[in-house]
Order: C-alpha cells, then structure tokens, then sequence
C-alpha cells in the first residue's frame, strides 16, 4: 500500500482542506439569514413576494459563471461596493473571503428550499393556537417552529454542504485557482486534468471527493433518525 | 362574561357581517360549514382582522377600527382549540398542558393544573409522547391546554368532528361540566344541533354570511323543528340511576324514568323523539310502555302534516309530536292536563 503522502501532495491536502473549510463557513454563514428568509417566505404575505423568491432562487438555474462573473464585478474596485470594502482594507476578490461568499450564494438557494418545504409542513392553526395560548411572534417561532423546522434544516445544512464542495463556476472566477489560497479540490482536480500524467492525482482528489461527501450523507441520515427517535 | 361583537369583514366575495351581545358563559355559533361560524371565532380570537367594527369582552376592548385598536392574539386572552387538537408535536403531554399556563403570570393563574389533569383524567399520560394518544386523549390534552391558560374565554371550533360515534358521547357528557366546574366562559362552535343543545344556552345562527339574531339554542332547535321539519329529539338529563331487574330507573324533575339502558354515571344524557311519546287523556290503566307521566300542555304548533306540543312534567319539559287528526278527536289544547306513555327503549344514551 502506497503512504498517504505518495497518493497527495501537499497542494492536494491543502486543496482538501481549504474545500472543508469553504463548505463548513459557507453552511454555517448561511444558517440564520436562511432561516429567517425562509420564515418570511413560508409565513408572511407581502407584496412583490414572488419577485423576492425569484430572485433568491435565481443561482440554482442560472450559469455559476455568470454568477461568479457579477460577483467579481460587485467586488472589483471599480464599483461601490467594492470601493467601500477596499476602503475598510477588505478585499474579497482572489481571497478565501471569495469562494465562500461564491459558496454562499451557490447554496443558499437550496437551504432556504429546504427549510421552506418543512415550515409550509407546519399547520398554521397549531401556531394560531400557540397564539391563543399566550406566545408572542418570536416566542412562537422560538417555541414551535424552530423545533419543528430542525429536520429541514439538518436536510438543507447538508445539501448546501454538498453543493460548496462541489463550487467550481462562480468560485474560479471570483477567487481564482491559487494554489494553497483559493484552490479547492474541484480546481485541483481540474488543473491535473491539464497536466499530462495528472490522471492519477485527479482520481485521487476523486476519491477524497466522494469520501467526504458519503461522509457528509452519513452524518446526515444519523442526525434525522436522531430526530425521528426523538419525536417518537 | 359580556360579549359585543359588530364587525364586518370581506374576504373574497364573501361578506361577513355580524352584530350581536351576550352575557351568557355557554355561546354556540350554529351553521352549516362555509356559513362563516369559523372565521368571525377567528376575528374574536384576533387570528384575521376585521374590516371594521368593535369587539369587547366586558370593559376590555379588543377591537375598535374607530379608536384603532387591535389587541394581538396572544393578549386577547382567548384560547382557541381547534378541530383536531393540534398538539405540538415536538413537546410531551405534560410540556403541552403547560404551554399556555408558563405564559401567564403567576397572579393570574387560577386552574390547578393537578386538580385538572385528574378532572380530564390525564394523569398517567403526563410523561407520554403526543404521538401515541388516541384521539380522544388528544382532544381532552387540547382542552385541557387551553383551560390552564386562564383564558377569558375558549372557543371550540368543532372539537369533537373527527372522533368516532362512542369517544363523542363520551366526552360530551362531561364537557360543558369541566367548563363550568372551571366556571370558564366558552363559544361553542358545531354544525350539530345536538351538540349545540347539550353544550350552549344562547345560540348564534349564520344566514349568508350574516347574523343578528341571538336565541336561547332551545328556541331555535324549535324554530328548525317549525321550519326544517326536521324529527325533534328532546335531549333528558338522567341521574341517579338505580338498577330495577334487568331495567334502570333514574330521576328527571321529580319524576322517575325507566329506561333499557344502565349507565355507570351519576348523571346521564338521554335522547327520546318527539315521535315516540303516546299522549292519552286520562292515565291508562295498564300498559306495556314503563313510563307514564302526568303533564300539561303549554303549547301547541303545527309543523308541516304534525303537532307538535309541548308539556311541562313536573318542571320538566317534553315534546311530543302527534298528527292532525288525533289532536282534533282528543280536543286537545293548551293547559289540558294529560298522560304522557313512553317505552322503556325508546330513549336512547347520547
């Protein structure tokens, strides 16, 4: 059996590491605004509410790269936004900073989704009758839909998990293939497919991939029948 | 409790306006489903806004477009318990009886949660996980919830639709007694006359999206008899039962009552129809029938080819429903004293 180095090189574990990295911030980033976004989508009525999940769903059909390209023009220096983060001595293009905010809005989409989908699941007259018997807004969300809303969340948490692993389009573009800074490992994967003899080390990266991943599933099935035996 | 409502809400092409007072603990709403019962309880419960209007529960108003007031939910006081429990299922029996009771202040608390558990027989399921009750457990949980709040009022919105035939009458024979013993005000929402007598006193009548009127529920199961036609079935409340051989006696109004059916309470509702009360003039001598009371007429009406008259035994009321021609051949009239002869099995336990 060959030693764990021979099969990554150190670029590889550094890839493996920053990808982990990415996926874990940009999930947990995500969690509170994914939250409330998709309580005000699922409970609220107001108008241009179609036009707000339009555009928050937006990622999920459109190319990464463009994306990854309106992303890089927001953030470049020619434009306010960018402007003022340079300012403050924040620079988010070609920087880890990136290829989370790339993951973030990769993903967000699919844990609002998700969350959403478990909150329409709530009937409304249970949290009418929690109402009725006292509790204010947030204490009904606190008490009653949080709790029931884990489920979909541990769902969306992961799917979100999966989907920063996996970033390449909008993060090449807005924080680039840097070696140990911004390459995860679909970027190194994608750069020994340029290397002749890199196919070897791309099957490798492969692997890891798919491990990390299985993992990732794992975890998840163990927390939702956790969660089930709890209910039960 | 006094209870002023006068609103008017649009939803879709739907007007609903509604104006009426009461100062009665027992209110039903009573309608067909779509009537607008639902959601003018919602309006006084502060789940849907009205248009405009008041609303007020003796000096506390609730609602007032004109002074622009709009108390949320959750200080109305009002506790709501909706067809079909709705428990939450994320909390265990106990943890949902005292859901509403942690949110009221200690000074306003005014049900011992132990003494009720043990009224609504819920005590050897407070550990337990909502998922397993039956339905009626889940319902006597929901009530049970809503009662320890200290609410100033409870709404019922059908709490008994979905439960089967046996778990109804089970739990409407000691339903309105829970709210008394608790002395809680309630609306009674059913599309079940039945239900509507046994629980309300003053009843609430929907026609096209519209009420005014508020009648005792006796009087308008009446007028439903006079103008539906429907079969009239006078509702008794039995107690005392005592077993004679294979028969049961128990007490009504001074009277004794001698049915087929024994019941292992104290206190018993029983249904007899109009149709099965025999009305002789003078008592008959021996009959097959177990039961002959003496009363009089105090009225008489006609609904559609039958009589009905109503007579008052002993304190107690019955109607009987005869036809045309009997009243005519007997001369019967109001005052007239007469025999009332009833079976043993034709009154019926709820």
């Amino acid at each position: 059996m060959m030693p764990f180095q021979e099969i990554f090189s150190d670029g590889d574990i550094s890839a493996i590491i920053l990808s982990l990295k990415v996926a874990t911030s940009a999930t947990i980033v995500s969690i509170p605004l994914g939250f409330i976004t998709a309580y005000i989508l699922s409970f609220k009525k107001f108008p241009g509410k179609n036009m707000v999940d339009g555009i928050i769903n937006l990622p999920l059909v459109l190319p990464p790269v463009v994306v990854g390209y309106l992303l890089l023009l927001s953030f470049s220096k020619n434009y306010y936004l960018g402007k003022m983060l340079s300012q403050m001595g924040i620079n988010i293009i070609f920087s880890l900073k990136g290829a989370v905010i790339a993951s973030v809005i990769m993903g967000f989409p699919l844990l609002v989704r998700s969350i959403k989908l478990g909150m329409d699941q709530i009937d409304r007259n249970m949290i009418y009758a929690a109402k009725s018997l006292g509790a204010g807004s947030l204490d009904t969300v606190i008490s009653i839909v949080l709790p029931l809303t884990t489920k979909s969340m541990v769902v969306g948490m992961t799917l979100m998990f999966a989907r920063s692993l996996g970033e390449f389009g909008a993060t090449s573009i807005v924080a680039g293939n840097i070696p140990g800074v911004t390459q995860t490992v679909p970027l190194a994967i994608y750069n020994y497919t340029n290397i002749p003899g890199g196919e070897t080390k791309a099957l490798s990266l492969c692997i890891a991939s798919i491990a990390i991943s299985l993992t990732a599933l794992y975890i998840n099935n163990i927390l939702q029948k956790d969660k089930e035996a709890k209910n039960n | 409790m006094n209870l002023i409502v006068d609103i008017e809400k649009k939803v879709g092409s739907f007007n609903l306006s509604a104006k009426f007072s009461s100062s009665s603990s027992k209110i039903g709403f009573f309608g067909h489903s779509g009537c607008g019962k639902t959601t003018l309880s919602s309006i006084i419960a502060g789940i849907i806004k009205p248009d405009k209007g008041t609303i007020s529960i003796d000096d506390k108003i609730l609602f007032s477009s004109e002074k622009k007031i709009n108390v949320p939910t959750n200080k109305r006081n009002i506790a709501v318990v909706f067809q079909g429990a709705h428990l939450f299922p994320h909390l265990s029996v106990q943890e949902n009886l005292k859901y509403g009771l942690k949110r009221r202040k200690n000074s306003k608390r005014n049900i011992d949660f132990q003494r009720l558990t043990e009224t609504l027989n819920l005590s050897h399921l407070l550990d337990r996980k909502i998922q397993n009750l039956s339905g009626g457990e889940k319902q006597r949980i929901a009530i049970g919830r809503a009662l320890l709040s200290s609410p100033d009022l409870i709404i019922l919105d059908e709490p008994l639709t979905g439960l089967d035939h046996h778990l109804k009458s089970r739990i409407i024979q000691y339903l309105g007694e829970i709210f008394t013993t608790f002395s809680v005000p309630y609306i009674y929402i059913s599309h079940s006359i039945k239900e509507m007598r046994i629980m309300t006193e003053e009843s609430i009548t929907f026609s096209n999206g519209s009420t005014t009127e508020i009648l005792k529920t006796e009087d308008m199961a009446r007028n439903l008899l006079k103008t539906a036609g429907a079969s009239y079935k006078n509702i008794l409340e039995l107690t005392d039962p005592v077993k004679k051989g294979d028969l049961c006696e128990y007490n009504w109004h001074e009277n004794r009552i001698i049915t087929t059916e024994y019941s292992d309470y104290s206190r018993t509702l029983f249904e007899l129809p109009s149709s099965g009360i025999i009305i002789f003039k003078n008592k008959p001598e021996s009959a097959s029938a177990r039961n002959i009371l003496e009363g009089t007429i105090t009225d008489i009406f006609d609904v559609s080819n039958r009589v009905c008259l109503v007579l008052n035994i002993n304190g107690g009321e019955l109607i009987a429903q005869v036809v045309h021609s009997a009243v005519n051949e007997m001369n019967l009239k109001k005052g007239d004293r007469v025999s009332a002869v009833m079976k043993a099995s034709s009154f019926t336990l709820i």
